[in-house]
């Protein structure tokens, strides 16, 4: 039996949503300080119109539930759910009106793709755009990378009570350390000083190869963020590869690299328990996955008349390798010699490496190495119960925060998750391909969006059909919350409108 | 207005051979064009007698290798056709002047497409030839308008698979402006007047809760 939502969760569900439209307008004051310090006023002056509409609609919805009471499982996970589209609603505002978009939905595009950390844009005439515009971006970035309910919850926004049964909902279940408020707190200032650090070094490189002190510490900052987070949002059409610069690509890959890490092995090896990291699950599966998706990958790009040698093979294979399976989606290659020159094996390649994504409890998308790793020890598992005799217990363990011992339920959710996203990707294609696209870039656009990857091939452009942008959001939004709060979200909506037969 | 040109070095010579080349090889079709042509007063064509006189290869291919006044939209999209080829592009200059790793002599600048399409395509020029771009493309500010001729790499062995154009010949054909931002009080009176509006359903909001403990 269905629950179906009363009146009564709808008031608390607006009122949350109104606390975190307010969290947005916070938010939107950093683009507005760094237009006023940059004096470019007409930005300013939208960032402060848009603020004053985000505090105007958040605090009506804050009137629906005077009193909002604790928050309830299921109210969690529709405030989680709506929150990455409403709040994307209000990003889209000052992105619209700053006339880099060629429609209202290619701005609420970008909304989505900067909460999401997807990083794929159709912005138009990017290398123009006020820095506070970009500030914003990579701000939506910053929120949407370590997830805006942790955010919203390290800043004790949601008060003492609910904290639990929203960190959940947004797709995250291990706590660094038992309370949720510290491990949210824990998870941004890991972030912060990651961030920091690598601002620091990308701004001493940026000046050294020419770029303005103020340039060089904005673009620093900006890539640094989009990096951790593994967003993949750029501040220059030609993302990374704009700069020409060996030494920012290679920082570049350590901080993608550490942003894909589990925030809860992160701890561990922060406690100086550095052999837990190399025992864990995730590390061993990425290990394997990265060694074999490496080694294809040159071997099918190594065919490709103009893109064979050592030295490209190097650079921008290794790079690319690392931006997909990190899901953040920096460029060192045009989406061009993608397609022309690059070999379909290695493009597939790609795909397939964005598709898995990173580590669980990480700023990375896609299915996750923990999961591939724990379907791995099923197969094995299965393999042991059939060669064994009727009367033996056949446990299988793997390593991850310790030893722990493989059930069915653990095996039950990762096989659901995975499922999920093997049928959206394919889902995503075949909308792409009815859209009349190329099935090579349908699929790998398709992967890109769910995994929250972001690397493009050419699908996503400004002004592209309507319809197809709209899937992909929604792609984006589901590959974030990794499925199980979107379709809980959805039985609510469609349980709670559906009109309930009179019992005689 | 003036506009600097910078020929790149070594290919100076080169190219002035080419111009050379090409003028002699005009000059020579045309006559012989028309030692053909003045045989036959009704204009069809047919074959000529070929004297000792003719410096005409027939064993020569014609030279596809040069693209005259290329988009740079359709260098973002190039196949294998334009790799190697010697191309002409303007655009305007974006971003920074960037230096090249271990090449003191070389700079890095990217050139915007003027049309709808934004497209981009990064040049490797001689630093002498960037310093002549005063201005670059960003907020508030247009790029120096830049024409370049040189040669296009789909993926440049040099640089490690960049897509790029080596320049052999930068030209500035207009100059950047910058065009800071008016301020104007009133664009921020909408905002100002939410806020407080939004001050106020908060105070009312507060008041409300308390009255309810």
């Amino acid at each position: 039996m269905w629950q179906r939502f009363s009146f009564y969760d709808v008031r608390v569900i607006c009122h949350y949503l109104g606390t975190l439209i307010f969290f947005m307008a916070a938010v939107m004051t950093v683009p507005l300080l760094t237009a006023l310090l940059c004096q470019e006023w007409e930005p300013a002056a939208r960032y402060a119109n848009s603020i004053g509409v985000a505090l105007v609609v958040g605090a009506l919805l804050r009137f629906m539930r005077i009193e909002p009471g604790r928050l309830g499982r299921r109210q969690a996970l529709v405030v989680t759910g709506l929150a990455w589209i409403v709040l994307a609603l209000i990003a889209s505002l000052p992105l619209y009106a700053s006339g880099h978009y060629a429609t209202y939905l290619d701005a609420l595009f970008d909304g989505v793709s900067g909460l999401t950390t997807t990083g794929a844009s159709v912005i138009v005439d990017l290398d123009h755009l006020s820095n506070a515009d970009n500030m914003f971006r990579f701000m939506m970035h910053l929120v949407g990378g370590l997830g805006l309910i942790v955010v919203a919850l390290s800043l004790g926004l949601f008060g003492k009570r609910g904290g639990a049964s929203l960190y959940t909902s947004e797709g995250r279940s291990e706590h660094v350390v038992p309370n949720v408020v510290q491990t949210t707190r824990y998870i941004a200032r890991v972030t912060l000083m990651c961030i920091g650090i690598a601002t620091i070094i990308l701004a001493v490189f940026m000046l050294v190869s020419g770029m303005g002190p103020v340039r060089s510490v904005l673009h620093a900052f900006w890539v640094s963020v989009s990096g951790f987070v593994t967003g993949g949002f750029a501040p220059m059409s030609g993302s990374i590869m704009y700069y020409q610069s060996l030494p920012i690509e290679f920082v570049l890959m350590v901080l993608m690299i550490l942003g894909s890490i589990n925030f809860v092995v992160f701890a561990e090896v922060g406690r100086g328990r550095v052999g837990m990291f190399f025992r864990d699950i995730e590390t061993k599966t990425m290990i394997i996955w990265i060694a074999v998706m490496t080694a294809i990958f040159t071997a099918a790009l190594s065919q490709s008349a103009l893109f064979s040698d050592l030295p490209a093979l190097l650079r921008r294979g290794m790079f690319m390798i690392v931006s997909a399976f990190t899901t953040t989606g920096f460029q060192t290659v045009t989406s061009n010699q993608m397609t022309t020159i690059f070999t379909s094996g290695a493009f597939i390649s790609i795909a397939l490496l964005m598709a898995v994504g990173g580590g669980a409890g990480s700023t990375s998308g896609g299915i996750k190495f923990s999961r591939v790793g724990i379907i791995y020890k099923s197969v094995v598992s299965t393999v042991k119960e059939a060669l064994a005799p009727d009367s033996a217990r056949v446990v299988v363990d793997y390593n991850h925060v310790g030893r722990r011992v493989l059930t069915p339920e653990i095996v039950k959710s990762a096989m659901t998750v995975f499922i999920l996203f093997i049928i959206t990707y394919a889902l995503g294609a075949l909308v792409g391909i009815a859209h009349g696209f190329d099935a090579t870039q349908a699929i790998f656009e398709s992967v890109a969006m769910t995994s929250n990857g972001g690397l493009l091939s050419g699908l996503v452009s400004p002004g592209m059909p309507p319809t197809l942008e709209l899937f992909y959001m929604f792609q984006m939004w589901a590959g974030r919350l990794e499925f199980v709060t979107l379709l809980a979200l959805v039985v609510e909506v469609v349980v709670s409108l559906v009109p309930q037969k009179k019992s005689r | 207005m003036r506009s600097k040109v910078w020929h790149g070095e070594g290919s100076a010579s080169g190219f002035a051979a080419l111009a050379l080349a090409l003028a002699l090889s005009v000059l020579l079709m045309f006559g012989g064009a028309h030692a053909a042509f003045a045989s036959q007063p009704s204009g069809v064509q047919e074959p000529a007698e070929e004297g000792p006189s003719n410096f005409v290869d027939p064993q020569q291919r014609p030279d596809s290798s040069f693209i005259y006044d290329t988009l740079i939209s359709d260098l973002a999209e190039a196949d294998s056709y334009y790799n190697g080829q010697t191309v002409q592009v303007t655009g305007e200059a974006v971003g920074d002047n960037l230096a090249v790793l271990f090449d003191e002599g070389h700079r890095w600048i990217t050139l915007q497409a003027s049309d709808a399409s934004f497209a981009q395509v990064t040049v490797y020029m001689t630093a002498d030839a960037a310093s002549a771009i005063d201005t670059f493309g960003a907020y508030g500010k247009t790029g120096s308008t830049v024409q370049v001729r040189g040669v296009f790499n789909l993926a440049c062995n040099e640089h490690e698979g960049l897509s790029d154009i080596h320049a052999e010949y930068v030209n500035v054909v207009k100059r950047g402006s910058v065009h800071p931002d008016e301020f104007v009080p009133a664009h921020f009176a909408p905002g100002l007047m939410l806020a407080l509006v939004a001050g106020i359903l908060v105070f009312v909001y507060y008041r409300l809760r308390e009255r309810r403990r």
